[in-house]
């Protein structure tokens, strides 16, 4: 029998509607039940065995963090940190009532000065005529001395260099002042003595806070609002003075190297110049310990790519560009690798230039020495006539002397020094402050990091690092708060180095990333096929109930 | 026969002229070499004061170096960078007895002064580490498979306190290439910087092309007899033999071409079949040399020396031997008549020239106290075993050493195989055993060889099998294994000049080729379990599922049904237009269903 194709086709369709009539016999209840259960089982396997032991072997550890306290510290509780001033009465000839008219009078005259707004002031009277003897265990910023000088006219306030005290030089007659007032004029001599004193660390504080970016203060001096050329300066000297400056360390070492392009000198008396002119400035700096090493480097000319200097035929001198300054130490091949041990580094580099290039300056200023922000300092040695085979320790009493000055500075001192214990009690209250705020700041980047990478490892390490942090954040803080400032520095200090070990804890970063290609290479092949038979029964099993259950 | 001639005159030449005076010297010894090469020498030497180093003020002691050695607490420092092999055959003993030599790679010992071992192992990481940055080289890698702690064949040099608790340690990195940029840090050690002096001839590109050189950096503290005024000293040697045909080859064409017919000179000894045949003569077993065709630059002035008071370069061969100097400011000759120094001006170049002669006028080619030759035997992939030939040449002293092995931890000996070939030459025997990824195992044997004789030491080894993340990249070249090191205790006891004197020798490294694994096996072994698995289950749910009907009562509604349609029809228009006759349609039907 023949017919067409088109007739098969149509006869395949019939014979397949013809079969629908034939069912296959229907399953009994209990093995309908049986496969049920055959299905729930193996779900059931799925999702109380093997999602739990899945998510328990590739979950990451992540320690609890205190994230709120972190975040407060970072975002305006830094900024709360307060750094008091004490001043210190001492007068024994006058009277406790007469002290007091002073000070209220002192109060008066720097309440009116916008200076003092920033710090608190506080007064102790030590010692007076007949009051009672106040001492606190705070430390003192400040010790004003009272002494009767009856032949002066107008009181005289004078800084001693050498202490932290201000001499007050007064004669009696002008506390018996006129008008009912009293002390006006002592107050007021005191008062801007104490302003021109303090007015280098207000404006440091205030610059700290205000380029802080957790502290919204509304800063009178460097906020935006102010923006006159005046305060422009300002604050660009603030910054030039942030920029040079060291961050603090406990320990500094200081590495001094002369570099000549030549063999001569072959030897420097730096040991006996170092104990005399270097040593008594790094004993009295008490608030970090230093090492010393010194090296002498022959043969060590200055950098190739530097431009040579050019010879300057009115001043009958050899000049360095300004410009050029960045270039002048040849970092390839001048061994200046920083000290091994904690502590940061700072080079002190004395340039012996070659005879036919004498006298070295530099251009414009006429200087000889140049400071290196956060690195060092460099002094060209330019010596009359034939350099000796041994420099003497005079020859190197002017550089060492240079290389003081800039050692401060780079410590962070101001540029006028006034009185140099002063100088250091006014480091260690912005270097305990600014510890804090870049503390809090790093634990604030730690709790951001942390919130917004869900898939980073947090060891219980950085947990515990976070906490030790943020109770060495709270002490330094009561310690500054009491005026302790030794103890508040010490604290910041710890504070800071437990945030960054806590930022930079290496198993945090360490997995992070595991390519989805590779995951997929790894969990395909077997979750693949399983997957879509389990799916595929389920979605059956569903199928077949629904229809039974709306009937 | 003068052996150790070359060691001992130096030694004599430095403790009597130089050495003595300043606080830094320098020195060079052209040795010339059969058949056609130069032993370079250099030496250099600085001291600090013991207080001076202490307190960090450093002239001529490098203060990188220094402080890194004052910050690990290591009181003696001896660090050797080597490549290539030493032709013990034809150029006879080492220079310096071997003493300034090390093994292939780099390798580092230091006696390290600390309470405790965990201090002590501590410091020598902290060590490594640093001096691994100071020095370029991969030295951070020494960890504790890579460290042992020798005990009779490294002796402290210095004058140490008594008081000071000392552990030695020994690290050796066989696969480091020795470079230019290992040789530019040790060059910023010297206080002239490689700028004049001899170290002006110092140059990558030569130093690191002869046919075997090695650098090494000793630091000791070293005492006078009455104790007072110690000084630290720091020792820097660099030994090369270079190539003379290699050296001459310009810089530009370094490859070596056949010369052209016209300056050909043909050995006219022979006969020729014919006038275009030549044997060409050897020219380079008789050549002139100047330090511009070794070094590629003349000596630029001298370096921190008074005039005419040191003799900073020295050709050590028989007096009789023609030297042309230009600038030379003094010549001093010994008495032995095989060495003459020269005095070098202070700011001009220095140029010296030794013509073509004949060899006799050379040093006579010394015999070194023994002759050593390491290999592996076996075959296959799980076990080997090691051969040690070592050739006593003296025809009648025996000689006395200590042979030391450090082997990696996945090479592991067994000692019971341990033979000798001529029985009773162990004296003695140190061996500590290695541990899985933690150590190796150490080996440490005094032997005696007797005269003219020749020992062959063997034993067998298993591999161990790595773990995937253990290979090395390049896994299939092999891993390398340590040069044994050799001190010789005495060479022989008659002569007066080994007396006191050590003597080393190293043999060449190993190349031990270990099982490599396939590394795509971890993908591999998940997929191909993963299918299993996923098959297995496939197979056993569905059974437990799915209801089993007959095939004409399978349901065909939905999707199923309609591609069994579709299909049918095409398969159906494809047979009949291909046979024009057709079965009929209900047979077909069985016949598909």
């Amino acid at each position: 029998m023949e017919i067409n194709p088109k007739q098969s086709a149509s006869f395949v369709a019939r014979t397949l509607q013809n079969k629908e009539s034939k069912q296959p016999p229907a399953e009994d209840t209990a093995t309908v039940k049986a496969k049920a259960r055959v299905i729930f089982s193996f779900w059931s396997v799925v999702l109380f065995l093997g999602l739990p032991l899945w998510l328990w072997t590739t979950s990451i550890h992540r320690a609890n963090l205190p994230v709120q306290e972190m975040l407060a510290w970072a975002n305006g509780k830094a900024c709360e940190v307060d750094v008091p001033l004490l001043f210190d009465i001492k007068a024994p000839k006058l009277t406790h009532s007469e002290a007091q008219d002073i000070i209220r009078g002192t109060s008066h005259a720097i309440s009116s000065s916008k200076n003092f707004d920033i710090q608190r002031v506080q007064w102790q009277l030590s010692e007076t005529l007949d009051g009672p003897r106040s001492r606190n265990s705070e430390e003192v910023a400040l010790s004003i001395e009272f002494l009767e000088d009856s032949s002066s006219s107008a009181p005289i306030a004078q800084l001693l260099l050498q202490s932290k005290t201000l001499l007050v030089q007064y004669s009696p007659a002008m506390l018996r002042s006129n008008f009912g007032v009293y002390s006006v004029d002592i107050g007021k001599v005191i008062g801007e003595k104490l302003d021109e004193i303090f007015v280098e660390e207000q404006l440091s504080i205030e610059y700290l806070l205000a380029s802080y970016s957790g502290c919204n203060k509304q800063l009178s001096r460097f906020s935006s609002t102010g923006n006159n050329a005046d305060h422009f300066e300002l604050s660009a000297k603030q910054a030039r003075r942030r920029t040079r400056s060291l961050k603090y360390a406990p320990t500094y070492h200081i590495s001094i190297s002369l570099f000549t392009p030549g063999p001569v000198p072959t030897s420097w008396d730096i040991e006996a110049a170092i104990s005399e002119y270097l040593l008594p400035l790094l004993e009295s700096y008490s608030i970090s310990n230093f090492t010393v090493d010194t090296q002498l480097q022959l043969y060590a000319p200055f950098s190739p790519s530097m431009r040579s200097p050019e010879f300057d035929w009115i001043k009958q001198q050899w000049i360095i560009r300004e410009e050029d300054l960045g270039g002048f130490m040849d970092t390839a091949n001048w061994p200046l690798s920083p000290n091994i041990g904690a502590g940061p580094t700072l080079n002190f580099i004395l340039y012996v230039p070659d005879e036919s290039l004498r006298p070295l300056v530099i251009n414009g200023s006429g200087d000889h020495s140049w400071i290196i922000p956060q690195w060092g300092g460099v002094s060209i040695l330019n010596h009359v006539g034939r350099i000796p085979t041994i420099l003497s320790k005079e020859h190197l009493r002017p550089v060492l002397l240079t290389f003081s000055r800039q050692l401060l500075s780079l410590l962070g001192a101001s540029d006028n020094p006034t009185s140099f214990p002063q100088q250091l009690q006014m480091l260690t209250r912005i270097h305990t402050l600014s510890l804090i705020l870049s503390a809090s700041s790093t634990l604030g980047s730690l709790a951001q990091l942390a919130e917004s990478l869900a898939t980073i490892p947090i060891p219980e390490e950085v947990a515990l690092r976070v906490t030790r942090a943020l109770d060495h954040l709270q002490m330094a803080q009561r310690n500054s708060h009491a005026g302790r400032f030794r103890s508040a520095l010490e604290y910041a200090r710890l504070a800071k180095a437990e945030a960054e070990k806590a930022f930079f804890e290496k198993d945090m970063v360490s997995q992070v990333y595991f390519p989805d290609e590779h995951k997929v290479a790894v969990y395909l092949p077997l979750l693949g096929p399983i997957g879509v038979t389990l799916l595929a029964s389920l979605f059956k099993e569903i199928k077949k109930r629904r229809p039974t259950k709306s009937q | 026969m003068l052996p150790t001639l070359f060691c001992f005159l130096v030694l004599s030449l430095l403790t009597s002229s130089c050495y003595a005076l300043s606080d830094y010297s320098e020195q060079l010894v052209l040795q010339p070499l059969v058949p056609a090469s130069v032993l370079a020498s250099f030496n250099f030497r600085s001291n600090a004061s013991q207080s001076s180093y202490n307190q960090q003020h450093f002239q001529y002691f490098p203060r990188s170096l220094g402080q890194i050695l004052q910050h690990a607490h290591a009181k003696e420092l001896h660090l050797r960078f080597s490549s290539g092999r030493w032709d013990a055959e034809s150029w006879g003993n080492r220079p310096w007895n071997g003493t300034k030599e090390g093994g292939t790679g780099v390798e580092i010992w230091t006696w390290i002064d600390a309470s405790s071992e965990e201090e002590a192992l501590m410091q020598w990481n902290t060590l490594n580490n640093a001096l691994a940055g100071l020095f370029c080289a991969s030295m951070n890698f020494i960890d504790s498979t890579r460290t042992s702690r020798p005990l009779s064949t490294f002796e402290p040099l210095g004058n140490h306190n008594s008081g000071s608790n000392l552990h030695l340690f020994h690290g050796a990195l066989t696969r480091e290439v020795v470079c230019t940029e290992n040789l530019t840090p040790f060059l910023k050690l010297l206080p002239c910087k490689g700028k004049v002096g001899i170290a002006s001839l110092l140059d990558g590109h030569k130093l690191f092309d002869a046919t075997w050189q090695t650098m090494s950096i000793d630091v000791q503290p070293v005492c006078p007899a009455d104790q007072s005024g110690c000084v630290m000293e720091i020792e820097q040697t660099i030994d090369m033999v270079l190539d003379i045909d290699r050296s001459k080859r310009p810089r530009g064409d370094p490859i070596p071409r056949p010369l052209p017919d016209d300056r050909l000179i043909c050995d006219q000894n022979r006969q020729y079949p014919d006038e275009n045949s030549c044997y060409p003569l050897d020219l380079s077993a008789a050549q002139d040399l100047t330090l511009k065709d070794l070094f590629g630059r003349s000596i630029q002035g001298s370096c921190l020396s008074p005039a005419d008071s040191t003799y900073p370069v020295c050709v050590a061969a028989s007096n009789s031997l023609e030297v042309y100097t230009t600038n030379a400011l003094a010549e001093y000759k010994a008495t032995s008549g095989y060495l003459r120094c020269l005095a070098l001006p202070e700011k001009d170049e220095f140029e010296l020239l030794i013509p073509k002669q004949d060899h006799a006028r050379f040093l006579p080619v010394s015999t070194p106290p023994i002759y050593v030759e390491r290999s592996i035997t076996g075959r296959g992939q799980e076990r080997g075993g090691i051969r040690v030939l070592l050739r006593n040449p003296s025809p009648t002293h025996n000689v006395s050493f200590v042979y030391f092995e450090a082997l990696p931890w996945f090479m592991k000996p067994y000692m019971h195989t341990l033979k000798t070939s001529i029985p009773n030459t162990i004296d003695e025997m140190y061996y500590r055993p290695g541990l899985d990824r933690k150590r190796g195992s150490q080996l440490e044997l005094a032997i005696t060889v007797p005269a003219n004789q020749i020992l062959e030491l063997s034993y067998d080894f298993e591999k161990a099998i790595l773990r995937y993340t253990e290979y090395p990249p390049d896994a299939n070249r092999g891993r390398d294994v340590a040069p044994a090191v050799i001190r010789i205790v005495n060479a022989t006891t008659n002569t007066s000049e080994h007396v006191g004197v050590a003597a080393y020798l190293r043999t060449t490294p190993l190349m031990l080729p270990l099982p490599t694994p396939d590394f795509s096996m971890p993908y591999n072994v998940i997929i191909l379990t993963s299918t299993v698995i996923a098959l297995a289950f496939g197979t056993i749910y569905n059974m437990l599922i799915r209801q089993f009907v007959g095939a004409d009562e399978a349901t065909s509604e939905g999707l199923k049904g309609k591609i069994i349609v579709a299909l049918v029809s095409v398969r159906n228009k494809i047979r009949d237009s291909l046979s024009p006759v057709a079965t009929t349609g209900p047979e077909r039907e069985k016949k598909n269903i």
